[in-house]
C-alpha cells in the first residue's frame, strides 16, 4: 500500500509538470483548454496507477525496473538517509507536505463557509441594499437564466460570491462590498459569478474537493486543484470581459482586496510583520497578473483542443507505464 | 469579405482553415513528441542517480546485514557451517539485483582483501546475475559430486586478472555459487557444509 502510495505521488508529479509544459509549449491561452489539460493532470493518478497495477502485474517485477522502466522508486533504495532507505523517507515526506497543502486550503475554506453560514442576513424586501444587489444582477444577461438566490449578508468585510450547494444557485454579497462599488463595478463582479454559476464551476468545485481528498496525500495534486482554481477564475473573468466590463472588473478587484482583512484587520496585522508583507507582496501579484491578463487580448478558441486533449491524454499514459 | 483562393494538395482543394487546422495540429504533435523524449531522457538520468552515486550497476541494491537481507528476500539465506577463521564475518558487501541473484563478498582477515563470494539465484536460473557478481574468464572446467549431487568445479581469472576457485551447484530452491581465492579443498569443504535444502 505504501508503494502504490508512493507511485500514485510519482505519477501525481509527473502529470502535474508534463501539462504545465504542454500548456506552455502549445500556448493554450483558452480557459476551457486549459482546464481540460489541469483536469487531466490532477484525474491521471487516480486512473492510471490503478489501472497499471491491476491490468499490468509484469510492471511490479524486477525485470521491467531494470530492462524497460524509465524511472523506478526501487533504484532509490540503495541509498539511505536516517536509517530507512531514501525511497521510504521522500515518500513521508511528501506525504507530509501534501496532507499539509490540502489542510491549508480546505480549512480557511470550511471556517469561511461555516462563518457565512451563521452570518445575519438581510432579509427585508424594502431594504435599499438589497433592491439594488437585485437590480444589478438583473442587467446580467445571462442571470435570468440561472435563477439565483440573492442572499445579502451584514458583513462590513468584502465578499462576493456564488454557491451551487442548495437546491437553487445563489449569488451571495455582503452590505460591505456594496458599499465598496459603485453601479458599474457590481455588475462587472456579479457577472463574474453568474458566469461561474452558468458554467457548473460550484458543482466542479465540490468534483476538486473530491479528487482532492482522494488524494490528500499528494503535494502535485493539490497544486494542481489551485490551479483548476485559477483557471475557473480566468474562464469567469474572460466572459466578464467579453461583455466589455474587463476594465469594471479590475477597479471591483482592487477595492474589495484593500478592504480585505487578512491585510487591514488590526487583530490579524498582530502576526510577523515579514509575513503580512509577504501575504500584501503575493496578493498584489496576484491581482496584477489577473489584471494584465484582463487587459490582454482574450484568447481565441482553437478546433484542435479536443484532440490535443487527446493527444496528450495518450502520451502521459505512455509515459507513466514506465514509471514504476 | 475578399475570397482567398484555395491550394490544390493531392488533388483536393482545400481552404486555408483546413491548413491552418493542419499545421496546428502537426505542430501540437512534434511538441508533444519532444516533450515526451525529454521527459523520457530525464527519468531515465534521474533513475541512474543512485547508480552514479553508489557505483552499482542500474538495479542492484547494497544492504547492510545478511538479516535485512533474509528479511527482504523473506528466505534464509544458506550459509556454510564450516566457516575458516581467517575469513571475516560479517560480509564486507551484500548485493542483490532483482530480488533474485544475491552476492556475499567476505575479506580475509590478514590481507583484508577479498577472499571468499557466495552467490545464489533461485532454482530455476541459468546464471547468477553478472551484475552482482561478473562471471570472469573459465580457464578450467570440470564436472564434480558435491556430496553426492552433480557440481561444476572451475578455475577462472577475474577482471582485475586475480585466479579464483569456484563450485557451481543447485539444490531444490538455490542455484549456488562459490568463489575463492583459497585451497580447492577448503572452498568444496565449505560449499559441501551448506544447507542442502
Amino acid at each position: 500500500m505504501f508503494a502504490y502510495a508512493g507511485q500514485a505521488i510519482l505519477h501525481g508529479i509527473i502529470a502535474a509538470l508534463f501539462v504545465e509544459a504542454l500548456l506552455r509549449l502549445w500556448r493554450v491561452g483558452e480557459p476551457d483548454e486549459r482546464l481540460a489539460l489541469r483536469w487531466l493532470a490532477l484525474a491521471a493518478p487516480l486512473l492510471v496507477t490503478p489501472i497499471y497495477s491491476l491490468a499490468a502485474p509484469v510492471r511490479a517485477t524486477g525485470s521491467f525496473g531494470v530492462r524497460w522502466a524509465l524511472f523506478s522508486g526501487h533504484h532509490w533504495d540503495q541509498l539511505r538517509l536516517g536509517g530507512t532507505d531514501l525511497t521510504t523517507f521522500v515518500t513521508l515526506v511528501l506525504m507530509g507536505l501534501g496532507l499539509l497543502l490540502f489542510l491549508r486550503d480546505v480549512l480557511p475554506y470550511l471556517h469561511d463557509r461555516m462563518r457565512t453560514i451563521a452570518e445575519t442576513r438581510v432579509t427585508d424586501p424594502g431594504d435599499p441594499r438589497l433592491a439594488r444587489l437585485r437590480r444589478v444582477l438583473a442587467l446580467i444577461p445571462d442571470s435570468p437564466s440561472i435563477d439565483a438566490d440573492v442572499v445579502l449578508i451584514d458583513r462590513d468585510g468584502p465578499v462576493l460570491l456564488c454557491s451551487g450547494a442548495g437546491r437553487r444557485p445563489s449569488v451571495l454579497a455582503s452590505t460591505g462590498a456594496l458599499a465598496r462599488l459603485d453601479d458599474a463595478e457590481l455588475r462587472a463582479a456579479l457577472s463574474h459569478e453568474v458566469s461561474h454559476l452558468v458554467r457548473h464551476d460550484p458543482q466542479a468545485g465540490w468534483v476538486l474537493l473530491l479528487l482532492r481528498t482522494l488524494q490528500i496525500v499528494s503535494p502535485a495534486a493539490q497544486i494542481v486543484g489551485r490551479h483548476i482554481v485559477q483557471e475557473l477564475e480566468y474562464r469567469a473573468d474572460m466572459t466578464v470581459a467579453r461583455e466589455g466590463y474587463s476594465a469594471e472588473l479590475v477597479r471591483a478587484i482592487a477595492r474589495l482586496s484593500q478592504a480585505d482583512p487578512a491585510l487591514s484587520n488590526p487583530e490579524r496585522r498582530a502576526r510577523p510583520e515579514f509575513r503580512r508583507r509577504l501575504v500584501a507582496h503575493t496578493r498584489r501579484l496576484a491581482e496584477e497578473a489577473r489584471r494584465c491578463r484582463l487587459e490582454e487580448a482574450a484568447p481565441e478558441t482553437r478546433s484542435v483542443a479536443p484532440i490535443r486533449a487527446v493527444l496528450a491524454a495518450a502520451g502521459l499514459a505512455l509515459l507513466l507505464f514506465f514509471v514504476v | 469579405m475578399p475570397h482567398t483562393p484555395s491550394a490544390p494538395v493531392g488533388g483536393i482543394r482545400v481552404g486555408p482553415s483546413v491548413r491552418s487546422y493542419a499545421a496546428e495540429l502537426t505542430t501540437s504533435c512534434l511538441w508533444l513528441v519532444a516533450l515526451m523524449v525529454a521527459a523520457a531522457l530525464l527519468l531515465r538520468l534521474i533513475d541512474s542517480t543512485p547508480s552514479l552515486l553508489t557505483g552499482l550497476p542500474r538495479g542492484v541494491v547494497r544492504l547492510h546485514s545478511v538479516a535485512a537481507l533474509e528479511h527482504v528476500l523473506g528466505n534464509r539465506v544458506p550459509a556454510p557451517a564450516y566457516f575458516p577463521a581467517s575469513l571475516a564475518w560479517p560480509p564486507d558487501d551484500i548485493r542483490m539485483f532483482q530480488r533474485q541473484s544475491v552476492a556475499l563478498w567476505f575479506r580475509q582477515r590478514p590481507t583484508n582483501e577479498i577472499w571468499f563470494v557466495q552467490a545464489m539465484a533461485p532454482a530455476g536460473s541459468s546464471a547468477i546475475a553478472p551484475e552482482v557478481m561478473a562471471p570472469g574468464v573459465i580457464l578450467q572446467s570440470e564436472p564434480a559430486l558435491l556430496s553426492g549431487a552433480p557440481a561444476l568445479v572451475q578455475r577462472i581469472r577475474d577482471t582485475n586478472g586475480v585466479v579464483w576457485h569456484q563450485i557451481l551447484w543447485r539444490t531444490n530452491r538455490h542455484l549456488l555459487l562459490a568463489r575463492s581465492r583459497g585451497s580447492l579443498d577448503e572452498l568444496m569443504r565449505m560449499a559441501a557444509s551448506m544447507d542442502r535444502r
